[in-house]
Parts: C-alpha cells; sequence; structure tokens
C-alpha cells in the first residue's frame, strides 16, 4: 500500500540517518524489520534454511559496512533486497550452473525426480507439503535470473519496469524471463496434480 | 511456424498479469470462448499465480543483528562495493602494474642512487661512478697542481734571476762610474719591469697550454738562467776588465744584453 510505503521509508529514514552516523543500535533496528523479509527473500532463491540464514547475516553485515554509501535514491528496503539479490546470485553462481528449463522441456519430471527428495508418494507428499514449499521446490527448476525476477514481480510486487531498473537488465529481457519461468512452473504444477490424479 | 493456438497460449499469461493490449485481450477470450485447449492452458496459469499467492513467508530462524564492532570492512569487501567498471579499471591498472614490473625484472633493469647521482639502466650494467668521479677530480686537481707550480717556478725563478743579475752587477758594478751604475741599475729594472709584464702577458696564455710537459719547460727555464747567468757573467769580466771603459761600447754591450735577455725571454715564453 502507497500510505504504508511512505509510512516506513519515514521511519527507515531516521534510523538509516543514525546508523550512518555509527549507531549500531539503530541499524539493529532496521534489521529486526527487514529481516523476515529478506530472509524469505533469500530462501526462495536459495532453497536451503541452513545457506539462507548464512547468506541472510552476510547481507545485513555488508548492509551495515556499506550504509554510509546509501544515498536516498532508492527506497531502504529496495536497496537492501539488492544486495540480498546480488549475494544469492554470486551464491548460486558458486554453486555451479542452473539448468534453465524450457516450456519445451520433456525432461522436467527426470529433473525434478533428481533433485526432490524420495517420498514414498507423490499424493502423499503433494498434501502434505505447504504452498510455500512446493513453490521453492518449483522455482529450483529455474535459472537464477528467472527465479529472481518470479521474486520480485510475485514476492515483492514491483512492477516491469522496477524489476528492470533493479536487474539492470531491458524490460523486454525483465518479461521474456518472467513468462518463461511461469510456464515452466505451470508445467511442474500441472504434472504434480497429474501424478497425484493419476494415484488417486 | 507457430499454430494459432500457441499464439494465444502465449498471451494467456500475459493477459493474467495485465501485460496485453485491451484489443488483443478480446481478442483471446473470443478464442478460449472456442478453445478447450487453450482454456485448460488458462486453468493452469491460473492455478500457479495461486500457488503462488499462497506462498506466506516463514518465520525467521534467528535474529540477523549486527555487533556494534562491524563497521571496519575488508578489502575484499570494498572491492565488491565498487561499481562494476571501478572494478574492471582497478583491475586494468593492477594488470599494467604486474606487466610493468615483470618486463623491468625481466629487462635488467638497474637503478642507483649515490651521492646525490641517481642513475638508471636498461640492460647495460651501470660504470663504476665512484671510480670515474675519483679519475675526473684527479684531473682537475692535476692540472690545479701543474698550473700553480707552473705560476710558482716561474716567480721562484723571476725573483731568483734578478736578484742574481743584481749581485752580480753590485760585484761588478764597484769598477764602474757612478753613472755607468745608474744606467745599470735602470736597465735592471727596465729588465725586470719588462719581464714582468711578460710572464703577466704569457701567463694568460700559459692555462692554454696545458698539453705542455712540465719538465721540458722547468728544464729550458734551468737552463736558460744558467746560460744568462754565464753570458752576463762574462760580459760584466769582459767591461770590468777593461781598464778603459769606453761609455759607448758600455753602453751598446749593455744594449745589446737587454736585447738578448728580451729575446731569450721571448723565446722561454714561446
Amino acid at each position: 500500500m502507497p500510505g504504508q510505503e511512505s509510512k516506513n521509508e519515514l521511519s527507515d529514514a531516521a534510523w538509516v540517518a543514525a546508523s550512518q552516523r555509527g549507531d549500531t543500535s539503530a541499524f539493529n533496528r532496521l534489521v529486526l524489520k527487514w529481516e523476515k523479509p529478506v530472509y524469505n527473500l533469500v530462501l526462495r532463491m536459495l532453497q536451503d534454511p541452513e545457506d539462507a540464514a548464512e547468506t541472510t547475516q552476510e547481507v545485513f553485515m555488508r548492509a551495515y559496512r556499506a550504509i554510509g554509501s546509501f544515498r536516498n535514491d532508492s527506497s531502504f528496503s529496495t536497496w537492501l533486497y539488492r544486495i540480498a539479490a546480488n549475494h544469492c546470485l554470486t551464491r548460486l553462481k558458486k554453486r555451479g550452473a542452473q539448468p534453465s528449463c524450457s516450456l519445451d522441456d520433456q525432461d522436467v519430471r527426470t529433473v525434478i525426480q533428481h533433485r526432490m527428495p524420495r517420498q514414498e508418494s507423490h499424493e502423499h507428499e503433494f498434501l502434505q507439503q505447504d504452498a510455500g514449499q512446493r513453490v521453492r521446490e518449483a522455482l529450483a527448476l529455474l535459472s537464477p535470473e528467472q527465479r529472481l525476477v518470479l521474486e520480485l514481480k510475485f514476492f515483492q510486487d514491483m512492477t516491469f519496469e522496477e524489476i528492470a531498473d533493479f536487474v539492470q537488465a531491458p524490460l523486454s529481457t525483465v518479461k521474456s524471463r518472467l513468462y518463461d519461468g511461469l510456464g515452466v512452473l505451470k508445467n511442474h504444477f500441472g504434472r504434480q496434480k497429474q501424478g497425484v490424479q493419476t494415484k488417486v | 511456424m507457430k499454430t494459432d493456438c500457441h499464439v494465444y497460449q502465449e498471451m494467456i499469461p500475459r493477459a493474467l498479469l495485465g501485460d496485453l493490449e485491451a484489443g488483443r485481450v478480446a481478442e483471446l477470450e473470443q478464442h478460449l470462448a472456442a478453445c478447450p485447449g487453450c482454456r485448460a492452458e488458462q486453468t493452469q496459469y491460473r492455478e500457479t499465480l495461486e500457488h503462488l499467492a499462497a506462498v506466506k513467508d516463514v518465520p525467521v530462524p534467528r535474529h540477523f543483528l549486527v555487533p556494534a564492532d562491524t563497521r571496519t570492512s575488508s578489502l575484499g569487501e570494498l572491492f565488491q562495493a565498487l561499481a562494476r567498471s571501478w572494478r574492471l579499471a582497478g583491475a586494468l591498472v593492477a594488470f599494467a602494474l604486474c606487466v610493468s614490473a615483470t618486463m623491468l625484472a625481466l629487462s635488467n633493469f638497474q637503478f642507483r642512487a649515490q651521492n646525490g647521482v641517481y642513475a638508471f639502466s636498461f640492460g647495460r650494467p651501470l660504470s663504476d661512478l665512484d671510480a670515474s668521479r675519483k679519475t675526473e677530480a684527479a684531473i682537475n686537481a692535476l692540472r690545479d697542481e701543474m698550473q700553480a707550480f707552473v705560476e710558482q717556478a716561474i716567480q721562484a725563478e723571476r725573483q731568483h734571476y734578478v736578484a742574481l743579475l743584481r749581485a752580480e752587477l753590485e760585484k761588478s758594478s764597484r769598477s764602474l762610474s757612478t753613472d755607468q751604475r745608474r744606467f745599470l741599475e735602470l736597465a735592471l729594472s727596465d729588465v725586470e719591469t719588462r719581464i714582468n709584464q711578460r710572464i703577466v702577458t704569457t701567463g694568460a696564455s700559459l692555462e692554454n697550454r696545458t698539453a705542455r710537459s712540465l719538465d721540458a719547460l722547468y728544464a729550458a727555464l734551468q737552463d736558460q738562467r744558467a746560460r744568462d747567468l754565464a753570458f752576463l757573467r762574462q760580459s760584466i769580466a769582459q767591461t770590468a776588465r777593461r781598464s778603459e771603459a769606453n761609455d759607448r761600447q758600455t753602453q751598446e754591450v749593455l744594449s745589446a744584453l737587454l736585447e738578448v735577455a728580451d729575446l731569450q725571454i721571448q723565446g722561454i715564453m714561446q
């Protein structure tokens, strides 16, 4: 909500200013406010909770060290998410290239079976997993770039233009990544649903 | 070639996200009304969006507070914080410095700073600074010594020469008349003056003749002095032996003596 955002920015501005003067407790106020959305962003990007916790801590440490360079040309949250996104992309690159699945990929099921933990039955697995876990596992099928665009669009409520500015890519590239990623998710959920229906 | 359904299926997620022009939306809806396959595709996209919307943030496993003494950043983090262009520029500068250092090392670069003199060389070994400076200083010192010696020698010889002349004339002048004695005194003074003038004039040109052998010069001076003294002694003895000295003859002799002395001095100095 726009009104809520500007209220957020006002309170953030005061804490940011204090942090820039060296007030660690003011920065920790910002940490307490933004650690949940940042942690969840990182978790959806990296999928592993331990990795996500370690990376989130690195993000806030890095933000604290660089708080002096924050110039209010964007909101504090956007600046923080940018640090988090860069950390995640770096971490994912170090892990190794993730296969990006296209809409026509016929081996998506093979990839999913390779990555997902063993389950006794698809039906049990499908019913017991919460939506967040299902989505996180589906996001693992996407390339880091596709994953980031979907995260910013569906979980950070950014517009296409804001996303293009955030990732420093053309608008057409951003849309292409989003729709391709959405297509992969659509196919994945569709096959999962088919598997459940078949078992039933 | 894409089929119509394939084209419309690509439009479905755009329409669902409000990223399709109104005219195209109407066209899509018209197609969906007649195509079950594309309607099923639309349903799958809707369910996918519902899955995404149903995701809720999980609680954090712990707090991520930063300790108070975290402000100092490592060089690596500082480097990471720089913009890409600055990182590229820094990397290029570092690469250029490494290449320069490697080339200097391979080209046997030598640098020396000694006694305020800075010298460097690529490949060729640097010459011994001290040896060349010593040689140059030694040459200058020798030149100065030679010059001083020559001046001293000339001055000493002149004084000795004049003293001897005076002594000889003093001895011989006892038999001379007062006028003759006075004439000899004037002649001697004139000779002395001419000698001094000639030495001063020649001393300036002597500085330009550094190649002449000092030994030969000194020997020549010695020899000439001996001959002059012998000649003078002989002449004065002859004059003194003549009991009836003819004034004109005496004057002629004295004039001749003066000319000889003059010429010989010219010969010495040349």
